[in-house]
């Protein structure tokens, strides 16, 4: 049995909104195991952002968190993150769990330099020796493949999208976090910046050794990068399976959807095809499964209750009455459901 | 005589003191029912290239035909013919719809200044043609919504609507469904090819995603652009399957895709370097020598070579690729 | 019967965005009832216009609501009819004054070349004249006693910072996607203005408009108080003047009749300001998604 890093049970969080409460995350609850890379996919709105950052404890001041737990496990010691004061957030954030967010300019200070930008994150942490800070973070640009001379006395906005996005890379690790948390990694890069990017965080990841959450509506990326993939839809996982299975036998109707309408390089023309309707109105919910209104196999009990994750055999979760009438589908791709 | 042509086009921009050229002596045509993609990456001027072909930006250099005549000569009633039968739709959803006006209000404008419709009542039904025609079903409903009251998808196929009611013959697509969610995108681009089959129209889609482009314009070409140059153009499985430029070839090798197998065994070309030389300071000779694996010195860092046809309908512009042309091996 | 009806309802539905913003709806409440006070009130309350000598200076009292001025006139009645002159000009003048900057400033924007250079040399020069001393100029020259004359000169002096603003502003929206498909499809520049731009700058227009006229109505108040505009009606700036010319700030028991005027010119003034919060929701599109 694998060692449990973090455990996520039940997490329920709400937005407030002038409709009333926005459910983005409706009991969502997994283990991440030391060592791996967990993907967390799905479209727009699906919560997987919204979940990533409730997980340091830094969603939004318009949300709340209304139910479950967050716990870090280390050996013996079991921390729930959500009892915690803000102040112990704040010292588990970076050291245990850091997050490595969008290479955007907002990610950084602008009128601080690079190297402020490391003495700061490490001054939170009581770390206060410059010379030792400025030796791990020139360390740590090198392993990022950045000229630490050059970058440290820059300003953010002298960097390149591809270069902040390595240097926020590098900040991530400063404090030797076990998880790290990307959030949509490469959007926004080119396809060669972005290769760089891919090839940089497995060698780093070889390197130390942390266990990875990213988040991204990108499926390739999942496929190249990740060991398991999650699922999310209408803020809950409804799929949660090895990486080979999750896109060669999808088990949940969306997961299968989402795989089939991905276009390769390589193959004969094959018709993609889409999934019918869009995402569920998170204020108001309908009862029952609530992929249903787009789902090729509903049927009258999907409508009537929501399917609860569960144990599909193999270490696979699934959220589906009907899972294996979708495995039992001949090898997903070429077989998705014609629809639109 | 090509329904749009363009001959050696070229677009520079002063920025400061400076002349940037985005885009260096384009020259292909489309035909009516045809589909070119253009791809590359952000700062290629393949928007620009849009742009100048949709009408929407004077060339600086070379010329743009309308059915064999320089766009800048016609006149009256010959412009606004050409100004209608060259449509855009743009990539962001939430900025192509003006957020002040209805889908109704939207659509009607271009029908009654036309005169396509003769009054309100028919141009209500005419767009709803128009709104079925982009699979917006109920399309009643839809007319008097506000462009925040729909989804991304759905403000895309809006986008769409509106160019049809020109009855355009050439749409350009800048990124149209790139912002899309990925459930969604597969029938927008499956509606667009309808379009292109069942009317008729040609299409100039320009992204940044090969694999989609691939999918788009599986009986078209796609034309690679680096730097401001087209550096490869053919016919779509000429490009993909029978790659000749080295760019080219590193793009379609850094791509990832959604098949775990595939991707994580694919042979990556690894590049000389990273860095991607700024427009300001272009470097001498091909653009892509400074990261080009095949590099010679004394030869690509000399003279730009020149876009060349290798094969029929395959052109490349690349030293090395043309050594190997006329046997038509690919290493 | 039901055009009135939807008209109704739109106006409902207005109202209910407006409301949003609880400044804002108060504001908007406060300018309607100071408006509709000011022109309705002089039709049942005459002005006071005897002297009684008895009564200077009397403070607040059931027959004088609000005391009495220097001549034991009510004040009440001052400042009732005083209003409607101000709000008249101060709206005028907003009007004027926006029109030139929208006509102006879009074309402008949208015309370039000649157009462009002409319209913003003009802006620059009436921007580096100084106003207040050519009104001062101004008034040796022209009788500034009808509101309207006064009304049309501070419009004509008041529209250039807003019209180099309106010109950046439609210079941005122009490059809009959905400015750019218009033009695409052949749409003139009329519709690309009216239909596609103005709309989406309605809000910082409308705003435009409010400030203007509270801007109007300091200047005409401030140019009544110095005297520089002849005091021939009565209204709140004169009433101001007059307060100041008669010494009321010396003596505490005038300060009824100085402190009213000032008092009703401020509220106003708040009103008007808070009430562009509202307008903000109503006239903004991008607020109006929340709907």
């Amino acid at each position: 049995m694998p060692e449990v890093v973090l455990s996520v049970k039940d997490l329920q969080l709400e937005y407030k909104s002038r409709r009333g409460p926005v459910r983005a995350l409706r009991g969502v609850s997994f283990d991440l195991y030391k060592g791996e890379t967990l993907a967390l996919i799905g479209e727009s709105g699906c919560g997987k952002s919204t979940l990533g950052f409730s997980l340091i404890g830094m969603q939004p001041g318009s949300a709340r968190i209304t139910g479950g737990s967050v716990t870090l496990v280390d050996g013996e010691s079991r921390r729930d993150l959500l009892a915690m004061s803000p102040q112990q957030v704040r010292r588990v954030r970076w050291t245990d769990l850091a997050m490595v967010l969008q290479a955007a300019l907002n990610a950084f200070n602008p009128v601080l330099r690079i190297e402020e930008h490391f003495l700061d994150t490490a001054r939170a942490h009581e770390l206060t020796d410059r010379a030792e800070v400025l030796k791990r973070a020139r360390r740590l640009l090198s392993a990022v493949q950045l000229d630490p001379e050059r970058v440290l006395p820059s300003y953010p906005h002298e960097l390149s999208g591809g270069m902040r996005q390595r240097v926020l890379l590098a900040l991530g690790l400063l404090l030797q976090p076990r998880i790290l948390i990307l959030d949509e990694p490469t959007t926004a890069l080119d396809i060669l910046t972005q290769r760089t990017i891919i090839e940089l965080l497995k060698q780093l990841k070889a390197e130390f050794g942390f266990t990875m959450i990213f988040i991204s509506h990108d499926l390739s990326l999942a496929a190249e990068l990740a060991d398991r993939v999650a699922t999310m839809y209408a803020g809950r996982i409804v799929e949660l399976s090895d990486v080979y299975q999750a896109f060669e036998r999808p088990i949940h109707p969306y997961t299968l959807g989402l795989t089939s309408a991905v276009p390769t390089l390589h193959g004969g023309p094959r018709k993609l095809t889409s999934i019918p309707g869009s995402p569920p109105d998170l204020v108001e919910l309908a009862p029952g499964c609530k992929f249903g209104a787009r789902c090729p196999l509903v049927e009258s009990r999907c409508n009537a209750t929501e399917p609860p994750l569960q144990d599909a055999g193999g270490g696979r979760l699934v959220a589906c009455f009907r899972w294996e009438k979708v495995a039992a589908k001949p090898a997903g791709r070429s077989d998705a459901h014609e629809s639109d | 005589m090509s329904l749009i042509e363009l001959k050696h086009v070229s677009r520079s921009f002063h920025q400061g003191k400076n002349e940037v050229v985005a885009v260096d002596d384009v020259s292909f045509a489309l035909e009516s029912r045809d589909i070119v993609c253009l791809v590359g990456e952000s700062g290629c001027g393949k928007t620009t290239t849009g742009k100048m072909a949709a009408g929407l930006l004077d060339p600086t250099g070379g010329q743009i035909l309308f059915e064999g005549r320089d766009i800048t000569a016609l006149q009256g009633d010959e412009y606004a013919r050409f100004r209608r039968s060259v449509q855009i739709v743009h990539q962001d959803p939430f900025a192509s719809l003006n957020p002040a006006r209805t889908i109704y209000q939207t659509l009607s404008a271009p029908l009654l200044f036309h005169k396509f419709c003769a009054d309100e009542r028919s141009a209500m039904r005419r767009a709803v043609e128009l709104l079925e025609l982009v699979d917006l079903t109920p399309a009643a409903e839809i007319l008097d919504k506000f462009p925040h009251q729909l989804s991304g998808g759905q403000r895309q196929r809006v986008a769409v609507a509106r160019a049809l009611t020109v009855n355009p013959s050439f749409i350009v697509a800048d990124e149209a469904v790139s912002m899309v969610d990925v459930s969604i995108r597969a029938s927008l681009l499956n509606m667009l090819t309808r379009l292109n089959q069942e009317l008729g129209v040609s299409f100039l889609f320009i992204t940044h995603d090969l694999a989609l482009a691939r999918y788009f314009a599986w009986e078209g070409r796609i034309g690679v652009m680096y730097l401001g140059q087209m550096v490869e153009l053919g016919r779509t499985p000429e490009v993909i399957d029978r790659t000749r430029h080295p760019y080219t070839r590193a793009l379609l090798s850094a791509i990832p895709e959604a098949n775990p197998r595939l991707t994580r065994t694919k042979e990556r070309i690894q590049l000389r370097s990273d860095e991607v030389p700024s427009l300001l300071r272009l470097p001498h000779g091909c653009y892509f020598h400074p990261r080009c694996p095949h590099f010679e010195a004394g030869r690509c860092d000399q003279q730009s070579p020149a876009l060349q046809e290798l094969q029929p309908g395959h052109l490349v512009a690349c030293y090395r690729a043309a050594d190997e042309a006329p046997g038509g091996v690919t290493p | 019967m039901s055009a009135l009806r939807t008209a109704g309802s739109g106006l409902l539905r207005s109202l209910k965005i407006m409301a949003r913003n609880k400044v804002g709806f108060l504001g908007f409440v406060l300018v309607v009832l100071i408006v509709l006070i000011a022109y309705i009130a002089p039709l049942f309350v005459p002005l006071d216009k005897t002297a009684h000598v008895e009564q200077i200076y009397e403070g607040p009292s059931a027959s004088h609501l609000l005391g009495t001025d220097y001549q034991g006139r009510d004040n009440m009645s001052q400042i009732l009819n005083g209003g409607k002159d101000i709000i008249y000009v101060a709206a005028l003048a907003a009007a004027l004054g926006v029109s030139i900057a929208v006509v102006l400033g879009s074309l402008s924007a949208l015309l370039g070349g000649v157009v462009n250079n002409l319209a913003v040399g003009l802006a620059e020069m009436v921007l580096t004249i100084p106003h207040f001393p050519l009104l001062i100029v101004l008034a040796g020259f022209m009788r500034l006693t009808r509101p309207t004359s006064l009304a049309l000169i501070l419009g004509a002096l008041s529209w250039a910072g807003l019209m180099l603003a309106i010109r950046s502003q439609v210079l941005s929206l122009k490059e809009r996607e959905y400015v750019q498909a218009a033009r695409c499809l052949g749409l003139p520049i009329r519709h690309l203005l009216f239909q596609e731009i103005l709309p989406n700058m309605m809000s910082y227009v409308v705003i435009s408009f409010v400030l203007a006229m509270t801007s109007a109505m300091y200047q005409q108040v401030g140019l009544i108080f110095l005297g520089i505009v002849p005091l021939a009606s009565s209204n709140w700036g004169v009433m101001i003047s007059l307060a100041w010319s008669q010494g009321a700030i010396f003596s505490s028991e005038s300060s009824w009749y100085l402190l009213m005027p000032i008092a009703v010119v401020a509220l106003l003034q708040f009103s008007l300001v808070s009430m562009t919060r509202s307008l903000d929701e109503l006239f903004n599109p991008r607020l109006r998604m929340g709907e």
